[in-house]
């Protein structure tokens, strides 16, 4: 178990490396001039190449990206081309609220999701199960800017409960968990509904019916824990895409986080914070990829890895 | 209610569906079981046996079945008298696994894969009795003694994955028996065991029910099995019962029709004794889709010609790795030095059981797995060094034809798209040609030529599997792998389909190389057999030497492990063996010894050494 971890952990230095250049060569390919976007609209050609010479911009792809590398193996991030500012420190400040805004959105989705998608694969065709489905659907398709904008219209102009943006106090994160975790919510319900009615026609769930269990225990513990696993790969890759992809929200609510500082940066062609922030975001995805593939084993003993 | 009864059902109706679509799997059912007694209800696929016993557990409902009429009175264990059929759903759970409890046919998949043995068995012991959980855990140890798991203290903290079907079957009989029912309902619980590991478990229920003087309701499609465990036979045929009596008088001398055709059906081990060429079944007259049975043998095999398929050195190991950087350190050595002649138009058996390598070695032939080969000569042409148009000749003469016919074929295609497909796949006909000779197959396997147009589930696992012979004839192949090709089928179907495979072998002069385990099948069918054990062949003959001598004792235990179809032949003394069979793994740089094959008749070979490190054995 500890190899495979150790194993799967080594295989990562190889897609990062991948992905690495990946990132270089987009951004590069990316139309705009940092340069000429920093020295600003007015300033001459001259002005706009010394800019480029002072950023080091005006050396070969392959050298700046030799560069890139050395300073990502040895944890410099750079600093960036608009404000100067250490690149890590900028992350550092907008991580926290990114993450406490995915894990707040993921726990509420998740468990809704799992509690609706039993109740529904139990009462299947059932008029409640229509309706849960139904909400689902419209989770799924409703665009959360949407749903961001009306919940804030509702609870913070109208109602005035809570903030209507920035992150300042715990409360403030209600309004963009929920507008965040939504659609998950609806994938998850689905999932777990779907997952359950396939384990519910396994010979096991009848031994467990056969051996007079409650029919609660049958389905939350018999038939759950095996419908787990695809609900678990599909968590994963929701909580991967709520790290990163959270920039609509982030925009919504004005939250200081990691997509809102994604978006500027590539409005102004920040290579610099651009590269480090899908580094980190690849990193992340493939973190919590090996960790769900971790889970499996707990999960289900029959693929517990060598 | 009789007082020696146990369980009465009284004109039981079960249906499935609504409206137009209703489904009256079980009409009055009517059936009585005393205490202490082994009612058989035996029937085929769709015969409403299984149904039947699912209602009585009252687990029908939850297939979207109902329980339409009638009445099924139990006695428990207090004495008192109760009707399941009309019982409070909450009641019927605390009788549930409690008073009856049931075992099933799939022993691989009716474990949660997700808890320990120990757990599961503990959890049955708990809902019902009032014990704590380690007083339960005493009990489960206790009971996994009793069903001769060694090593039970080990096998509590285990998955059911680390554990082999017989060794799940026992667990599902301990989980069964923990709370003492007065009623044990068995279905299939044996079917999809190996006849060795069968006859074991046949004994162990037979023995547990003497010691808690249960009652058994056992649930079979096997005559056989019948014969070996039943007082009472109940016969069901499309959802009613149409025979009762006890286990002599319908063996011997059964009244309706239908029960005739069952056990004139029935392989019977030692049916072929004193002949020497394979022979069709004798199947009564109304075979509606079966075509006339071949009115005289095929020509003699000329065993002095060149054979068809010649294999020498055959081996396909599977690597098993191990640490951090999955250094191998072990092999499965599912096939391993195996030789093989088959002569056109013959026919042989390889018989084993389940792990030993008997269809690893039909798909190594093909390359369907990694193998190599020393020798491999093919329809006359040396074909060892199998380049890839060597293959693909190979492919295209040699065919196969696999156990799942449901599984087997794409149900997205139609019938006659797939027949044709092998044909277009190498090039031998063009879109039109192929269809219509897919058609001509059609006939040819008895079906009929607009069948060609629809899609797999509107035929049954019969006739698809006839669909699949069709498939496998199109190349025009000289050899068909058939790999437990008539396994999954119900008796009297199984009877047309190998009644079939001969009748094409006369037309066509096809070889078979036939892959079964079971022996009573390959006697019928075969011309020669090879026994195969830990991935080596330890007896090959022909088929009336090998059946009638054996001389290996692997190939003895096969046979007396057969359940044989007639009550007083019933074996009862029969050896309890309680631990697992020898394994094909052996670590990296110590492969298996090669058998020696000495030869103790004309063409029948027999290995010198047990392999598995087992003591010489002298043949006589």
């Amino acid at each position: 178990m500890l190899h495979y971890f150790l194993r799967r952990l080594a295989a990562l230095v190889p897609v990062l490396f991948l992905i690495s250049i990946f990132v270089f060569l987009f951004i590069h390919a990316l139309p705009g001039d940092p340069a000429r976007l920093l020295a600003g609209e007015a300033a001459t050609q001259e002005e706009v190449e010394s800019v480029r010479k002072a950023l080091k911009l005006d050396r070969p792809l392959l050298t700046q990206y030799v560069d890139f590398l050395k300073n990502l193996a040895t944890g410099d991030l750079g600093t960036s081309l608009r404000t100067g500012e250490p690149v890590s420190a900028m992350i550092a400040r907008a991580f926290m609220p990114t993450f406490w805004l995915s894990v707040c959105a993921l726990a509420w989705s998740l468990l809704f999701g799992l509690v609706a998608g039993v109740i529904s694969a139990v009462r299947r065709g059932s008029p409640g199960d229509h309706a849960g489905m139904f909400l689902s659907v419209s989770g799924i398709s409703m665009p959360n800017f949407w749903l961001g904008l009306l919940l804030m219209q509702f609870f913070s102009v109208n109602l005035g409960w809570v903030g209507t943006s920035g992150f300042d106090e715990p409360s403030d994160l209600i309004l963009p968990s929920i507008t965040l975790g939504a659609g998950v919510a609806a994938v998850m319900a689905r999932f777990t509904r779907s997952a359950v009615i396939d384990v519910a026609r396994e010979d096991f769930i009848r031994t467990a019916r056969a051996k007079g269990l409650r029919e609660k225990v049958v389905i939350w513990k018999h038939a759950l824990r095996n419908a787990l696993i695809p609900v678990v790969t599909m968590a994963g890759l929701q909580f991967g895409f709520l790290l990163g992809g959270s920039i609509v929200v982030e925009k919504v609510f004005r939250w200081p986080g990691l997509g809102s500082l994604l978006l500027d940066a590539i409005n102004f062609r920040d290579y610099a914070v651009v590269q480090a922030e899908i580094m980190l975001f690849s990193l992340q995805f493939l973190l919590i990829n090996l960790a769900v593939d971790m889970l499996y084993g707990f999960i289900n003993p029959a693929i517990r890895y060598k | 209610m009789a007082a020696a009864n146990v369980l009465e059902l009284a004109g039981l109706d079960i249906s499935f569906g609504h409206g137009d679509y209703t489904f009256n799997a079980v009409r009055s059912l009517s059936l009585e079981v005393k205490r202490g007694e082994t009612v058989a209800i035996v029937g085929e696929s769709g015969s409403g046996k299984s149904v039947s016993a699912l209602s009585i557990m009252r687990l029908v409902e939850f297939g979207g079945g109902r329980i339409e009429g009638g009445r099924i009175r139990f006695r428990r264990r207090d004495g008192r008298e109760i009707d399941l059929a009309s019982l409070d759903p909450e009641e019927a759970r605390r009788i549930r696994g409690n008073e009856i409890a049931m075992i099933f046919q799939e022993p691989m998949t009716s474990l949660n894969p997700v808890f320990t043995i120990g757990d599961q068995i503990v959890e049955a012991i708990v809902t019902h009795q009032k014990k704590s959980r380690r007083e339960a855990a005493k009990i489960a140890l206790d009971m996994l003694q009793r069903v001769r798991i060694p090593d039970a203290a080990q096998v509590m903290k285990r998955h059911p994955h680390q554990l082999s079907g017989g060794m799940r079957q026992r667990v599902m009989i301990a989980m069964a028996l923990s709370c003492k029912p007065q009623l044990l309902i068995a279905d299939e619980p044996t079917t999809a065991l190996d006849v060795t590991i069968q006859a074991q478990i046949l004994r162990l229920i037979r023995e547990l029910q003497q010691e808690q003087s249960m009652s058994v309701v056992f649930i079979t499609h096997d005559m056989g099995v019948v014969a070996e465990v039943a007082d009472r036979v109940v016969v069901m045929y499309r959802g009613e019962k149409v025979e009762e009596g006890d286990v002599e008088t319908v063996f011997r001398s059964p009244s309706h029709p239908y029960t005739k055709a069952l056990l004139k059906a029935v392989p019977h081990l030692g049916a072929m004794r004193g002949t020497s060429a394979p022979a069709p079944f004798p199947v009564p007259g109304k075979s509606d889709e079966a075509p006339a049975a071949p009115a005289a043998p095929a020509a003699p095999i000329a065993y002095d010609s060149e054979p068809l398929l010649s294999v020498r050195g055959l081996t396909t190991r599977f690597d098993i790795g191990e640490g951090l950087f999955g250094r191998i350190t072990k092999r499965v050595h599912a096939v391993e030095g195996l030789n093989l002649d088959i002569w056109p138009g013959e026919t042989l058996g390889l018989v084993g059981e389940s792990g030993c390598g008997k269809s690893t070695t039909g798909r190594s032939i093909l390359r369907l797995v990694e193998a190599e080969a020393t020798k491999l000569r093919f329809d006359g042409e040396d074909l060892t060094r199998l380049s890839k148009s060597d293959l693909q000749k190979l492919r295209r003469r040699i065919q196969f034809v696999f156990q799942d016919p449901y599984a087997s074929l794409n149900p997205r295609l139609t019938v006659g798209y797939s027949i044709s497909e092998p044909m277009l796949l190498h090039g031998l006909e063009d879109r039109r040609n192929a269809f219509d000779k897919a058609v001509w197959l059609l006939e040819q396997v008895g079906l009929q030529a607009d069948h060609a147009n629809r899609y797999p589930h509107a035929f049954s696992g019969g006739q698809r599997q006839r669909i699949a012979i069709a498939r496998a004839l199109g190349t025009d192949p000289k050899l068909i792998i058939a790999d437990e090709a008539v396994s999954a089928l119900d008796v009297s179907v199984q009877a047309q389909v190998i009644n079939l495979l001969m009748d094409l072998q006369a037309r066509f002069g096809l070889a078979y190389l036939f892959i079964s385990h079971d022996m009573a099948v390959v006697e019928r069918i075969s011309h020669r057999v090879a026994v195969m054990y830990l991935g080596q062949v330890v007896e090959t003959g022909p088929r009336a030497s090998v059946f009638e001598d054996p001389r290996h004792p692997y190939t003895r235990r096969l046979m007396s492990a057969a359940p044989v179809p007639d009550p007083q032949k019933r074996i009862t003394d029969r050896p309890l063996i309680t631990g697992e069979v020898p394994s094909p793994v052996h670590p990296i740089g110590n492969p298996p010894a090669i058998n020696e094959m000495l030869e103790v008749g004309p063409r029948h070979f027999v290995a010198r050494e047990e392999n598995g490190g087992r003591p010489a054995h002298r043949a006589a």
